[in-house]
């Protein structure tokens, strides 16, 4: 990879990584995704200023340019990250339908009691 | 035995006070639990006029959210059993009488009422949900030994056994997936002839879209019930 291309993705990975913190900091963000996304953004950019790893990677991948095993790491990274993001969404939803069920028995016993 | 009937309903105002009126006078001495599924019309209202207990969600969460509501309604307050019932009036009260006599006589966990034990009791529905209903029935046939006919019937009575395994897994709409996750678990079923009438007011819960997504559904939960219960079956054993 040309150093453009490394000073380039380097630089996005900075942003992201000021981009994360700062929504931990708001509170936008909780830690336990935040520290997912810190990892993998190091990660990233280790692999991208280490030409060493990203031709190892490429070896182990079966990839021909390194540029392909970078999207073929994205690729799997961001299809794993969909799965566990959903699984965190279910996770949610789960105990809103809990606590609403919760809700709409207290009111019933509340109002059957007042009768 | 001490039964809760219960009745999920959402947007049903035009049926859901003759179906109060007509459990009431068909079967009195029972509770009546309305569960109101955040409808947006006057259901919540037909239902606080009448003497049936209101169960309001504060939001639509769908048909199998507002059976579990059921089923933890019932349990928190000691009902030996659920008799399930659709607010939309397809089922006659008349058969009710019968019904939770069928079930309190026999000894079986679940009773399911089908449309499909006499055919001649059935005026209509779709061809979709009649053909994916008979394959549905084969596959639980094929995979558990037990024959049911009408797999995506609402109206069942389940005892307090049954309900507590029904509160442990997810379902999608408590049709096939449930029934093959109740017998795999050793639980019995059985079905009770009862008629079904054709929907006079409102629309289904299932759009045409859901006739794709329904089946796949039912298909991946029914495998997940499989897992389920074989590593229950697995640790029971160990103990």
């Amino acid at each position: 990879m040309k150093t453009q291309g490394i000073i380039i993705l380097v630089l996005i990975g900075a942003t992201y990584l000021a981009w994360v913190v700062n929504l931990t900091r708001q509170g936008k963000l909780h830690v336990s995704y935040a520290v997912v996304w810190v990892v993998l953004i190091l990660l990233g950019v280790l692999i991208v200023i280490v030409p060493p790893l990203l031709y190892l990677m490429s070896r182990v991948v079966g990839t021909v340019f390194p540029t392909s095993t970078l999207s073929v790491l994205a690729f799997g990274v961001l299809f794993a990250m969909q799965i566990y993001l959903l699984s965190q969404l279910s996770i949610l939803s789960q105990r809103v339908s809990r606590i609403a069920q919760q809700i709409a028995i207290d009111k019933a016993d509340t109002a059957t009691y007042h009768e | 035995m001490n039964i809760l009937i219960g009745i999920p309903a959402h947007n049903e105002e035009m049926t859901v006070g003759s179906v109060i009126e007509g459990i009431y006078s068909m079967v009195p001495r029972y509770d009546l639990a309305v569960v109101d599924d955040g409808s947006t019309d006057r259901t919540r209202e037909v239902v606080c006029n009448s003497t049936a207990i209101l169960v309001p969600l504060p939001c639509n969460l769908g048909y199998s959210n507002a059976i579990v509501t059921l089923l933890r309604y019932a349990t928190k307050h000691h009902y030996d059993a659920v008799v399930l019932i659709d607010a939309d009036g397809q089922h006659d009260p008349a058969c009710l009488p019968g019904f939770i006599a069928g079930f309190e006589e026999s000894s079986c966990d679940v009773l399911i009422g089908s449309r499909y034990l006499d055919v001649h009791n059935y005026p209509g529905g779709s061809p979709g949900r009649r053909i994916g209903t008979i394959l549905f029935s084969w596959l639980i046939w094929l995979l558990t030994g037990k024959r049911i006919y009408d797999t995506t019937s609402g109206m069942k009575a389940i005892n307090k056994k049954a309900i507590g395994l029904l509160l442990e897994q997810q379902f999608v709409d408590f049709h096939a997936e449930a029934i093959s996750y109740l017998l795999w678990s050793g639980l019995t079923v059985a079905e009770y002839p009862i008629a079904v009438r054709e929907r006079s007011h409102g629309a289904s819960m299932y759009s045409a879209l859901s006739c794709i997504g329904y089946p796949l559904s039912v298909l991946l939960m029914i495998w997940v019930s499989f897992i389920e219960s074989r590593m229950n079956n697995r640790g029971a054993k160990k103990l």
